[in-house]
């Protein structure tokens, strides 16, 4: 049977057995793994999933039944055990599912070309990204993680409200981690690449970004604690976003559980900051025509030059707190409940390269990775280790490495002086560019 | 789930086309999860899923492929897909299996989901209890599951595992200040672990550090000692050593430990050991997902390497013995090495006489989550519970800190150990590409010095 018609009959069937509402998220994927080390095919993984989510509302009370299988009986217990759970949740009035009304966006987010590359090309992409980086430079001696993903998916959402939408997807990751060695000193450099298409990676770029990354650290030392302008890349700019993708929930806004709770209209970042929610553009992995509950997914400004202008809410918390649903309800897999988060959050691109922007900076700082969990969403405080390098007069001097970068949110967003144009999608949905942004607490040695 | 004749069939359709060595792992996993939240309850959820991987081996290169209907021949086509990467003449499959089957389990989850419920509320309500106390979020999950694992070299074994978590979230509001707090209790046991008094204390504890948070001073900045919590501070040892104590991190000659077998790596005080037997613990398996018996590893004795933490794959390489550490999320993924419980043996010293040898330091009791390059021993942490140091005693508690430095000098930097041994509660989830329960144990231990990244310059 077709996922969708499963979805269907599936919502029928628990409302014939006593739910109120049903709704059936179906999932079925193909997913490769390929791992590649010293230009050898390490291992490749082949899986064939397909899972089914339904959820129930009955005395207002909501339950969730999840299984990978399709006979009779497994959709049947799903069924019961769904009924029996939300009868035993508390009645909670603000559950409820998409009353099909809008149009839905024709995305095209799905590449044939994944389908027609052999698992040999695949293979050779990750590999030329490793060969391409050793050649760079001698220094870089090894890589630990050479891998390449992809996955092509369909997923379909049946409600009992009359709801049945399906779409397909695809989409690939890259992922390269080099180790850098000269003399004792080491320094791993990681960077990963995404998109719809494979035949869109470049092995060239990709190669020599993490090259020049690891290349940049390697051999790097603390410099005296205290402030610094600091250059984030693209890839230092993503442990921002990964917390304030968080702290746009409304619902963690309303419960207090977001540093921004109380600054809806209000100024949170420099008049540079421009963040959209494009979640209709098709080169982003995070869009889709609907979210995962079937409510269309639109564009949507969430910072305009400077200022906060709306939160996003899933089904549940747009009823809750009497805003209308935006099309951020994402289940990370068909077994989790839907959460709120953004589908492609992009931060918007100003005029200035790399290389203009460190040519502004007298005594800075130029951080290409960070590592750790950097911010924390309630308070704002943002935590950093991070390595790169120093600028001195404009120009690119020593390695940097083991120092934190500290300060709260809302004041380094404040301090942005220069917004990148090197936009680039470092995963997880975050877009962004490089920025630059003043007055940045440095933890480094006490000279 | 499945019998001997289909591993068997299984097997040798894995090898037809070649290949070192085959393996066929059948899972089948079922459980619940519930939340309450802003006091009410909702998000109840129920789950099950069946797979099977199977995996061929050859010259080292590895071939996977799962299969989510337990059909013998659909089976057999997944075990011919994953044998696509061999290339050459038919390989082995043993002659002779030896079941191994462990014995039932002493407690489950068979109770009704009212239960589970009942002891959600009470940590709620004893959370809630504390004044200042304005939110409070608890999470129940649970999971049973049953796997089989046969190879080629004549391995059939069977267990059943179950887990548990209980989580307590809370948040702390005091005029505009807001604070997070956490406790947790987790462990591979049924639901007994949360008799007695259980619920309330973890309500207590959750409240108690958001209540201590209210009134933190933002955090230093620079070097200084940094004494590590006992218990809770074991992630430390987790993220910033054993994974550099895991074989294949070693084998790619990418640990920071590699080739320096035998050698002195740590400080005399530092005895580490990766230790799965301690009962019903965050990371306590009785067998590995390769089927085999899941034991206590000593991986440092007295600051002198002595082993490391193998899967049947990098033991294979090495010539070593099997240690048990070969571990997977499910049926999706294969085996790689990882760790159980992370253990630090225990020293002389206690709690007061390492605090007192801190003259202006740093005390990092819990941390929200680390993370370490294994290729060089560089580390993060994250600390959600920490506080400033001044002449020997615990002067003001501090937010928004991090520790970062390099593990090789952190080991070597080790001055006292306590005596205060004790095993992590919570336990943690480890994500090394695939998501696995894992806990740890330690005593405080005092570090000369470390990087602590905070605002105050």
């Amino acid at each position: 049977m077709k996922d969708l018609e499963a979805a269907v009959e599936l919502c029928n069937t628990a409302v014939k057995k006593g739910a109120d509402q049903a709704e059936a998220y179906v999932i079925s994927a193909t997913q490769n793994e390929i791992r590649v080390q010293d230009q050898e095919i390490e291992s490749q993984r082949t899986l064939s999933t397909r899972g089914i989510a339904l959820r129930v509302i009955k005395d207002r009370g909501m339950g969730i039944a999840t299984t990978t299988g399709f006979d009779k009986e497994s959709l049947n217990g799903m069924v019961d055990s769904a009924i029996e759970l939300a009868g035993l949740a508390d009645p909670d009035p603000y559950n409820n599912f998409y009353s099909p009304a809008k149009k839905y966006s024709e995305l095209e987010i799905f590449s044939p070309g994944i389908w027609r590359m052999t698992l040999e090309d695949k293979a050779r992409l990750i590999a030329d990204v490793e060969r391409i980086g050793k050649a760079y430079d001698p220094r870089i001696k090894r890589t630990d993680y050479m891998a390449y993903f992809d996955e092509s998916k369909d997923v379909s959402i049946a409600n009992s409200l009359g709801l049945g939408v399906s779409y397909m997807e695809s989409d690939y990751v890259a992922l390269a981690e080099f180790i850098a060695q000269e003399g004792d000193s080491v320094y791993a450099s990681m960077v990963s690449r995404c998109g719809r298409n494979p035949e869109d990676l470049s092995p060239e770029e990709m190669g020599i970004s993490c090259a020049e990354t690891a290349l940049l650290s390697l051999g790097g030392k603390p410099v005296p604690t205290g402030k610094y302008p600091v250059l984030f890349g693209p890839e230092a700019v993503m442990h921002i976003f990964v917390t304030l993708s968080q702290s746009i929930s409304g619902k963690a806004a309303a419960m207090h559980q977001s540093f921004l709770w109380n600054m809806e209209g209000k100024e949170i970042a420099s008049p540079l900051v421009t963040i959209v929610d494009d979640g209709l553009d098709p080169k982003y992995t995070g869009s889709s025509p609907f979210d995962d509950e079937g409510v269309p997914v639109e564009t949507r400004v969430i910072v305009d030059k400077g200022v906060l202008k709306e939160f996003e809410y899933d089904l549940h918390s747009a009823k809750k707190y009497g805003r209308r649903p935006t099309g951020n309800g994402r289940r990370q897999s068909y077994g989790e409940a839907p959460l709120t988060l953004p589908n492609s959050l992009v931060l918007k691109p100003g005029a200035e390269s790399l290389k203009e922007i460190t040519g502004r900076i007298g005594r800075g700082l130029y951080i290409t990775s960070g590592m750790g969990f950097a911010g924390n969403p309630v308070t704002g405080d943002f935590s950093l280790a991070a390595s790169g390098a120093l600028i001195e007069n404009g120009e690119i001097t020593s390695p940097v490495m083991e120092i934190t970068l500290a300060g709260n949110l809302v004041e380094m967003m404040k301090s942005v002086s220069v917004v990148g144009n090197d936009l680039t999608e470092v995963g997880g949905g975050i877009v962004v560019p490089s920025i630059l942004i003043e007055n940045v607490s440095v933890g480094g040695n006490n000279n | 789930m499945i019998s001997v004749d289909e591993a068997k069939k299984i097997l040798e359709a894995a090898l037809s086309g070649g290949g070192d060595f085959a393996e066929v792992f059948v899972e089948k996993r079922w459980g619940e999860d519930f939340a309450i939240e802003d006091k009410v309850l909702k998000t109840l959820k129920s789950g099950n899923s069946t797979g099977a991987g199977i995996r061929v081996v050859v010259d080292g290169c590895t071939g996977y492929a799962t299969c989510e209907d337990l059909e013998i021949e659909l089976l057999i086509s997944a075990a011919q897909q994953a044998g696509n990467i061999a290339k050459k003449g038919g390989g082995v499959v043993s002659a002779e299996f030896r079941p191994v089957k462990y014995p039932e389990l002493e407690s489950d989850f068979n109770v009704p989901g009212k239960d589970k419920v009942e002891r959600m509320r009470r940590a709620e309500e004893s959370a809630l209890s504390h004044d200042k106390i304005a939110q409070a979020w608890v999470r129940y999950g649970d999971f049973t599951r049953k796997f089989t694992v046969a190879n080629s070299d004549g391995v059939f074994a069977s267990d059943t595992e179950v887990y548990a978590r209980l989580i307590v979230e809370v948040l702390g509001e005091d005029g505009g200040i807001r604070h997070s707090g956490r406790s947790a209790r987790s462990g591979y046991r049924g639901f007994d672990m949360y008799s007695g008094d259980v619920p309330e204390r973890l309500g207590k504890e959750a409240a108690e550090m958001a209540l201590t948070m209210l009134s933190a001073r933002p955090a230093p900045a620079g070097e200084m000692p940094v004494i590590l919590g006992n218990s809770d501070g074991s992630v430390f040892l987790h993220e910033a050593v054993g994974h550099s104590l895991e074989a294949d991190h070693i084998q790619k000659n990418n640990s920071m430990f590699s080739g320096k077998m035998g050698e002195k790596v740590a400080s005399e005080l530092v005895t580490l050991v990766d230790d799965p037997t301690a009962r019903g613990e965050g990371g306590s398996i009785r067998m590995d997902d390769e089927g085999t018996e899941a034991k206590r590893t000593v991986l440092i004795e007295n600051g002198v390497l002595v082993n490391l933490m193998y899967d049947r794959l990098t033991a294979r390489n090495a010539g070593a013995d099997l240690t048990g550490n070969g571990r997977r999320q499910s049926y999706l993924f294969y085996p790689i090495p990882r760790m159980t419980n992370t253990c630090l043996l225990k020293g002389r010293s206690t709690f007061e006489e390492i605090l007192s040898q801190v003259k202006r330091g740093f005390y990092a009791k819990r941390f929200g989550g680390g993370q370490v390059s294994p290729a060089s021993g560089d580390f993060t942490f994250a600390v959600v519970e920490g506080y400033y140091i001044e002449n020997g005693e615990i002067a003001y508690p501090v937010k928004g800190a991090s520790l970062i430095g390099n593990s090789a000098r952190v080991l070597k930097d080790i001055l006292m150990v306590g005596d205060d041994f004790r095993f992590w509660p919570g336990g943690g989830i480890c994500g090394k590409l695939q998501n696995v329960p894992v806990s740890g144990a330690q005593p405080t231990i005092l570090v000369k010095s470390m990087v602590v990244g905070g605002t105050e310059v």
